[in-house]
């Protein structure tokens, strides 16, 4: 059931969050030890922050698909 | 000029007829009637309005092509190109396109392709894809140049951070199905995770594309999750129920498309809450335990069990010292029994009484025989009461006569 525990840094927003709700539901569930709770809290605390991290990212993306001879090519596209 | 045959003045009608150009292609507005759809997939029927009428064909290979289904009475923009039928001395109109006319016709076609993609199951809920609930790079469907784009750029920046891929269609008029279909097929092969398709407002015409079976059939067909949103709050296009969600205006879709910062934000916020109360709730929980545990164990019960054990203690060494003292005794018994077989034995009895034993000085063995002995050697005579310290000065043996005689 346990999925391998990826690097908080490395994992997608969704995912990060995902495990985060779960985490937090088995805490609030109890039936831990106490340094199975410390343990959950912690990775808890750090998937926070990427979560964190990820909603303050500034830079995206705005690109227009443009297809040329068949094939397709991206430019980034300007909108005004 | 001669007589002609028959076929020969048909023949040339015919050229003249579709020589002129203005007779090659031309639009003609009327109403369908005495429709024939022939088992060879071949249309014919009488087009006319209140004061003529002019015999149409509409070939299988244009019909295919139709955007809608024509039927009795309904009024129609035929697209065609004057032709006669030498056989019958007949010219008519042979359709290249046609369109409904007007409002009315458009609504019937509209509902035409939506029965039939309903009959099909297109718009049924197992159909629909799940949206993802993050998406990190939304494709959009629409004119560069339009206002839905801008819209949606929009409203995306004040959004959950994502990526937007936008595939340029034309969404009105005459191309419009088709480079939405080919700007969906772009977006497709693309990673996009899902995909916004529409347009602003305009009229039913404006928006007709999105009616269109082959768009429908598109976004039914898209691996990728697509919300539409054709700008009019009130009707549906068939996009919109064949799409996996509906949006009544482009900003709308971004909206429904990528949750918002600020919420996010909260609820990030209020399960790090969530997560420190409930460590906290554990901690408090096992300090509670470790007391309640420690003030189990009772003081006074302790010093009894002390107690009991002490005097146990003291009952075992007592009987340990019994023990021991009747050992000794039984030994001390039976000491003095053997000492008394042992004094029985004693030689110190019979130097008592007057007898007494030769030693030799050198190694105090006792002399047994005169052949132990030799002249001047020193001999220790042991008596009762002392040792006499003599020296060999003879030896005789003993003579068994002398014993006679005094006998």
């Amino acid at each position: 059931m346990k999925e391998k525990k990826n690097e908080p840094g490395e994992m997608s927003f969704e995912s990060s969050l995902e495990e985060l709700e779960s985490l937090v539901e088995k805490l609030e569930k109890g039936q831990l030890t106490l340094d199975e709770s410390l343990g959950i809290f912690e990775r808890g605390m750090k998937l926070a922050r990427v979560c964190n991290q990820k909603l303050s990212k500034a830079e995206r993306k705005i690109e227009v698909l443009i297809e040329e001879n068949g094939k397709l090519k991206t430019e980034s596209f300007i909108d005004d | 000029m001669g007589i002609y045959t028959v076929s020969q003045l048909n023949e040339y009608i015919k050229q003249v007829l579709t020589q002129d150009p203005q007779l090659g292609q031309v639009w003609v507005r009327g109403e369908i009637s005495n429709l024939t759809k022939h088992s060879s997939g071949h249309y014919y029927f009488t087009l006319k309005d209140k004061g003529a009428q002019i015999s149409c064909v509409s070939f299988r290979m244009t019909n295919r092509t139709l955007k809608f289904e024509p039927e009795a009475s309904m009024k129609v923009l035929v697209f065609g190109t004057v032709d006669v039928y030498t056989v019958r001395g007949q010219y008519q109109l042979r359709v290249l396109d046609m369109r409904p006319d007007g409002i009315g016709e458009l609504y019937k076609a509209y509902e035409q392709v939506r029965n039939r993609l309903e009959g099909e199951g297109l718009f049924e809920v197992v159909h629909k894809k799940k949206l993802p609930r993050f998406p990190s790079k939304v494709g959009v469907v629409t004119s560069p140049t339009g206002a839905a784009v801008h819209d949606i750029i929009h409203v995306l920046k004040r959004r959950f951070p994502v990526d937007i891929l936008l595939s340029p269609a034309i969404v009105q008029g005459e191309n419009s199905a088709k480079s939405i279909v080919r700007a969906l097929e772009h977006l497709n092969r693309t990673d996009v995770d899902l995909i916004i398709v529409g347009r602003g407002g305009g009229s039913l015409e404006d928006m007709w594309s999105f009616n269109e079976e082959i768009v429908a059939r598109a976004i039914f067909d898209s691996k990728v999750p697509i919300i539409s949103a054709v700008g009019h709050e009130t009707d549906y296009t068939i996009a919109d129920f064949v799409a996996d969600a509906r949006a009544p205006t482009p900003s709308a879709a971004a909206e429904i498309a990528v949750p918002e910062k600020s919420d996010l934000k909260k609820h990030v916020l209020s399960l790090i809450s969530r997560m420190q109360q409930s460590a906290m709730h554990s901690i408090s929980e096992n300090r509670n335990q470790v007391d309640y545990l420690s003030s189990r164990i009772d003081h006074e019960r302790f010093a009894e069990i002390l107690r009991r054990d002490m005097q146990r203690v003291d009952e075992l060494s007592s009987r340990i010292e019994f023990g021991l003292k009747k050992i000794i005794e039984s030994k001390l018994s039976s000491l003095s029994g053997l000492a008394g077989r042992l004094n029985a034995v004693s030689p110190l009895n019979t130097l008592e009484r007057g007898y007494s034993i030769a030693l030799r000085n050198s190694d105090h063995s006792v002399v047994r025989g005169i052949d132990d002995v030799s002249p001047d050697e020193c001999l220790d005579i042991r008596l009762i009461d002392g040792t006499v310290e003599c020296r060999v000065t003879g030896v005789k043996p003993e003579e068994r006569s002398i014993g006679k005689k005094r006998s």
